[in-house]
């Protein structure tokens, strides 16, 4: 049992560098068949900057499967990788929840584009009104007041 | 490409709209978590947004009063001039009062016609459950893979159906017409392969018995609403590929379980359920390679099977309920000789007339194989009880590895003094490291 954890190393777009165990990086379907692929101890992942690759490091590290002796369990219970989620993305900006969307999208890793689109969506839903939304996710109207007024006679239904 | 890195060089994040840059598949992802209302709102955001709601693949609409009628076809038209190539997903949020509910048939209809793969309808009902419409168990049902209905909707099934392509079904608390409505609805669908049924007692139903009688299943999940339940007074289940098996609250005593063999199943979450229908499944689960028990205790040892044994059996979580409730454990313990993961979560629970005594042989599972023990909430059922459970454990467990206990005192001298009666326990393996939480 007592064999060595397989490491990898991977570098962001702007050359920092994320030395994880094999199993990280197998979150990530695209990361997985890249590991596969090219068995290099190093993999550049160009589309990700240094912060970003952090965060879906740590992510990835809270959410690793792993194997406890006998049989597969998680390495936390579902309600305190709940706790956790929440308190990630709390402290998170909206830029950096965008660049996460992307990463997570890029890479391929459905659980975290997933809490980073439920992050979205849950602060277009908090909004009283599309103003609101247009002010919070920095929106600029390009509609013309005679288009504006078209859209909403058009989707009338949608905002009574 | 080129603009992004100048804009995003030139620092001027904030305020930015960084949010439409992204591409329409992941704003449809976004848009489709929140209610479709909501989201048809949004296209007056800006031009970038005008046109995204019709391509949602997820669709959910809300009512709760305001008109039926005016609901419906709100939701018709925007079926129709949905333009999405895979109608993905529809849900349906109702709360109805005494009103005419034909509107809902026909927007259901209107989505089977577009070939919705899930369909999900929530009712909540002052008056008659909805009777989910008849023909659509059998209409354009090539493509529902998931259905979902529940609470206040009625299962009437009068005749053989053909849901060719549904995989999961989901029954939540729903009303069934009669006992062979379920016979006629689990029959029509060959390649189910997740069920899950809540059953709620209905005054005016006369369907006592539940049948699931599936071949292609593999998840199963049947559990009551935990109330006094006298109303199925008999459960069969003919699962025989099924993997996956959880089942909660069934505590009538009265009632009867028959379970064929399953000799695929790999897990098992049974809680909240008597030890007298436990006695009953106890055989079925041998397969297992985890399992979870809550029974609730003591069990009636001239009733309970204490001879099959358990050989896949690796990973085993007891709930320490109840007086007495050790015998369950000694029983796992004897039957399973490859358990290597033990956890144990005590309950709070008033002394029995019965103390635990220590039984006059070792299981071999102790010898020869448990190597992680984990103990919730020790000392929180009856103290002396599980001190003696421990202490047995830890003389005999030859391989243990890790043993882990997290207790529920939390006064700092009372937890010293757990811990070192827990250090001065003797242990059985050299290497065993003790973990306190």
């Amino acid at each position: 049992m007592e064999n060595e954890k397989k490491m990898i190393t991977l570098k962001s777009s702007d050359d920092v560098t994320f030395e994880v165990e094999e199993a990280v990086v197998l979150e990530s379907q695209f990361l997985s068949h890249l590991v596969q692929d090219c068995p290099a101890p190093e993999h550049k992942i160009k589309e990700v900057t240094g912060k970003i690759l952090s965060k879906v490091v740590e992510y990835c590290e809270k959410h690793v499967v792993v194997v406890v002796d006998g049989g597969d369990s998680s390495s936390s219970s579902g309600d305190d990788l709940k706790k956790w989620d929440d308190k990630f993305i709390k402290e998170m900006d909206l830029s950096t929840v965008y660049d996460l969307i992307a990463a997570a999208n890029y890479l391929n890793i459905q659980a975290l584009l997933d809490l980073m689109c439920q992050r979205v969506a849950d602060v277009i839903t908090a909004c009283k009104d599309h103003k609101e939304i247009r002010e919070t996710l920095g929106i600029v109207s390009d509609y013309t007041a005679e288009e504006e007024a078209e859209v909403l006679k058009e989707n009338e239904w949608a905002f009574d | 490409m080129e603009t992004l890195r100048k804009m995003k060089g030139c620092g001027s994040l904030r305020n930015r709209d960084r949010i439409s840059e992204l591409p329409d598949a992941l704003l449809l992802q976004i848009l489709s978590l929140i209610p479709t209302k909501d989201a048809v709102a949004t296209s007056v955001l800006s031009k970038r947004w005008r046109f995204l709601c019709k391509m949602i693949p997820n669709l959910k609409f809300g009512y709760c009063g305001g008109g039926l009628e005016r609901f419906s076809d709100t939701v018709c038209r925007f079926l129709h001039s949905h333009k999405a190539p895979v109608l993905q997903s529809l849900h349906l949020d109702m709360f109805l009062e005494n009103e005419s509910t034909i509107e809902i048939g026909v927007l259901l209809g209107i989505a089977f016609g577009r070939n919705v793969r899930e369909l999900e309808l929530e009712v909540y009902s002052s008056d008659e459950p909805y009777k989910f419409p008849t023909s659509l168990y059998n209409c354009g049902t090539g493509t529902l893979e998931t259905l979902k209905l529940g609470p206040c909707v009625l299962v009437d099934v009068p005749f053989p159906v053909c849901l060719k392509a549904l995989r999961t079904l989901r029954l939540y608390a729903v009303r069934y017409k009669d006992i062979g409505s379920v016979v006629n609805l689990l029959s029509g669908c060959p390649v189910l392969q997740n069920l899950e049924v809540m059953l709620y007692p209905h005054d005016d139903s006369d369907v006592n018995t539940f049948t699931i009688d599936v071949p292609s299943l593999q998840r199963l999940t049947l559990a009551t609403d935990g109330e006094e339940y006298e109303y199925f007074s008999s459960y069969v289940i003919n699962a025989p590929h099924l993997k996956y098996l959880t089942l909660r609250r069934l505590i009538d005593d009265d009632s009867s379980i028959l379970i064929e063999n399953m000799p695929e199943l790999v897990e098992a979450h049974i809680s909240g359920v008597s030890d007298v229908i436990y006695a009953n499944i106890h055989g079925s689960l041998t397969s297992v390679k985890r399992l979870s028990l809550e029974i609730l205790s003591p069990l009636d040892l001239t009733k309970f099977p204490t001879n099959r044994i358990f050989s896949k059996l690796v990973y085993l979580e007891l709930h320490a309920h109840g007086p007495e409730w050790w015998n369950l454990l000694m029983i796992m313990l004897d039957t399973s000789p490859n358990l290597q993961v033990l956890k144990l979560i005590s309950h709070w629970c008033s002394e029995g007339d019965m103390r635990w005594s220590q039984p006059k042989y070792v299981a071999e599972c102790l010898v020869n194989s448990l190597e992680t023990l984990v103990w919730e909430k020790y000392g929180g059922g009856t103290e002396e009880d599980d001190k003696e459970v421990a202490q047995y454990i830890l003389k005999n467990a030859s391989r243990l590895k890790t043993a882990t206990f997290s207790y529920i005192i939390v006064q700092p001298e009372k937890r010293l003094e757990k811990l070192k009666e827990l250090e001065s326990m003797v242990r059985a393996s050299n290497s065993c490291q003790l973990v306190f939480k």
